[in-house]
């Protein structure tokens, strides 16, 4: 492990999700157990299917001369970027030279543009493609363009590791900033994939929850016996980290520090994860942090809500963190794939700032493969959160783990 | 279709589909004025030519423009391939 130089601190928070669209939003939400899984529906597949998707389209916030370039995972990643800089009180980083990074995680990138392009070809018979989809489309679009707006010169890095690719991109920033090669970055992720094409390839895999019949925004249900799937959703999350010297010079309040990372593989199969590649992430974690499992208040597991994912994690739970108390905002935003870690570590750092512990919402009926100390249904106010741990998993075997600690030093951020 | 390659029509057209894609006003745009004065860039500028293959229905041979053209480099390079 290489030495532990500088603290990192988390000074800034941009949130475009199914519960929010900005932090103040995204932690009502997580108070209120609000759910924003929807009826999703497309004229070219047969079957309905809950969501956590986002009724809005964001090409208005751009001008026509931006948006060629811009597919939707572009447009929200752009907008939760700008707001994380804002709510830090940066806005450009051309200061910082090559010292700001921008660290980004996502699944698909501009898949929408991509499979318009592939109906084109293949329906209409088209030959070349417009002069900016390939720009559209490439993974690394939404990071290009960030680094454009905010003057980011440093590194500009793309992560791609599944369900943990917005983990990995926070840790490596993380790692950056703590070893002294960065003063600041941007570090989230992005997808906005929720297409006919996408999701029918999901629904090849049958792993998609089905609609609840009686209220569809209970359709994701981790650890539930209840539970039938995952429910897809879409969003963008970024966090603006920098060393604590950084934000003390800048006189920057601050939500917590950024205290561990941990990520390990399974080396075991494309699909089905492994407890102990789960197990080695979460250890690495709190090695990292210095911390025992007992001082873990909070954990936000990854739990998909599948049949056979969430009794594997729940093991790997039990076995390194004993009795923490845990709960899946899954059930309320669905799997945002890219962002989806970014977007379930905002809920642990805002457990942290705003003292609450986050719910599994619908969790009536507790699978017993999944026995762990659950915050179910109600989340638990009032309640001191010193450390928080963030837990992934993603499709290839990749596991991370991010903890997160109150920050004594530096004033507490006000939402 | 010689008649729709004067001048002023290719004028009209490219004026026409800049305000469709890329909201830029007609007013603003004179012989003189250049892409990068509207905001436009190279692929931007490159779409403009396939759309106007398209909307005058030929093929232009030879792309080659000055590195910021204006309006006039434009009709001047629709004409030069009109055969």
């Amino acid at each position: 492990m290489t030495g532990r130089n500088r603290d990192v601190v988390v000074s800034g928070l941009g949130v475009i999700s199914p519960i929010g669209l900005d932090v103040a939003e995204l932690s009502r939400s997580l108070h209120h157990n609000r759910s924003g899984i929807r009826l999703w529906e497309s004229p070219l597949l047969a079957k309905k299917l809950p969501a956590g998707w986002i009724d809005r389209d964001f090409s208005g916030e751009f001008t026509k001369l931006d948006l060629p370039y811009l597919d939707r995972c572009s447009q929200i990643a752009i907008l939760a970027a700008r707001q994380a800089a804002r709510d830090a009180g940066l806005e450009q980083f051309a200061d910082y030279g090559q010292r700001a990074g921008l660290y980004y995680g996502s699944v698909g990138g501009g898949v929408k543009t991509e499979h318009d392009w592939v109906r084109q070809f293949y329906a209409e018979q088209k030959q070349t493609a417009k002069p900016y989809t390939i720009m559209a489309c490439m993974l690394n679009a939404a990071p290009a363009h960030i680094s454009i707006r905010h003057q980011i010169l440093g590194p500009v890095m793309t992560h791609s590791s599944a369900c943990t690719s917005s983990g990995s991109a926070i840790g490596d920033a993380y790692r950056a900033i703590r070893d002294g090669y960065l003063d600041v970055a941007l570090a989230g992720g992005a997808e906005a994939a929720l297409l006919p094409t996408f999701i029918a390839l999901w629904g090849g895999l049958r792993a998609l929850a089905d609609a609840d019949p009686v209220d569809v925004s209970r359709s994701s249900r981790p650890f539930s016996t209840k539970r039938t799937g995952l429910v897809l959703g879409e969003g963008a999350v970024f966090l603006l980290l920098e060393s604590r010297e950084s934000a003390q010079q800048r006189g920057a309040s601050c939500y917590c520090a950024l205290s561990g990372y941990g990520i390990a593989s399974d080396g075991y199969h494309i699909g089905s994860p492994k407890a102990e590649g789960q197990v080695a992430a979460l250890r690495d974690a709190l090695q990292d942090a210095a911390l025992r499992p007992d001082q873990i208040d909070y954990v936000n597991a990854h739990a998909t809500a599948t049949p056979g994912g969430d009794p594997i994690e729940a093991r790997a739970l039990r076995e390194v963190l004993g009795n923490a108390p845990v709960s899946s905002t899954k059930a309320i935003h669905g799997h945002l794939l890219g962002a989806a870690s970014a977007l379930e570590l905002a809920a642990a750092i805002l457990a942290v700032n705003q003292s609450f512990l986050p719910a599994t919402a619908h969790l009536d009926e507790i699978d017993p493969a999944c026995a762990l100390n659950h915050v179910a249904n109600t989340p638990v106010l009032e309640h001191p959160v010193n450390h928080a741990l963030s837990f992934s998993a993603g499709f290839g075997g990749t596991n991370v783990a991010l903890i997160v600690s109150k920050e004594n030093s530096l004033p507490a951020k006000v939402l | 279709m010689t008649n729709e390659l004067d001048s002023p029509h290719i004028q009209t057209l490219v004026k026409q589909f800049l305000q469709e894609r890329f909201d830029i006003s007609p007013d603003r745009i004179t012989d003189d004025t250049s892409i990068r004065d509207l905001g436009l860039d190279s692929m931007m500028m490159l779409e403009v030519m396939l759309e106007l293959e398209d909307r005058l229905g030929v093929k232009l041979q030879d792309l080659s423009m000055p590195g910021n053209p204006t309006l006039r480099d434009v009709v001047a390079l629709v004409e030069r391939n009109r055969g």
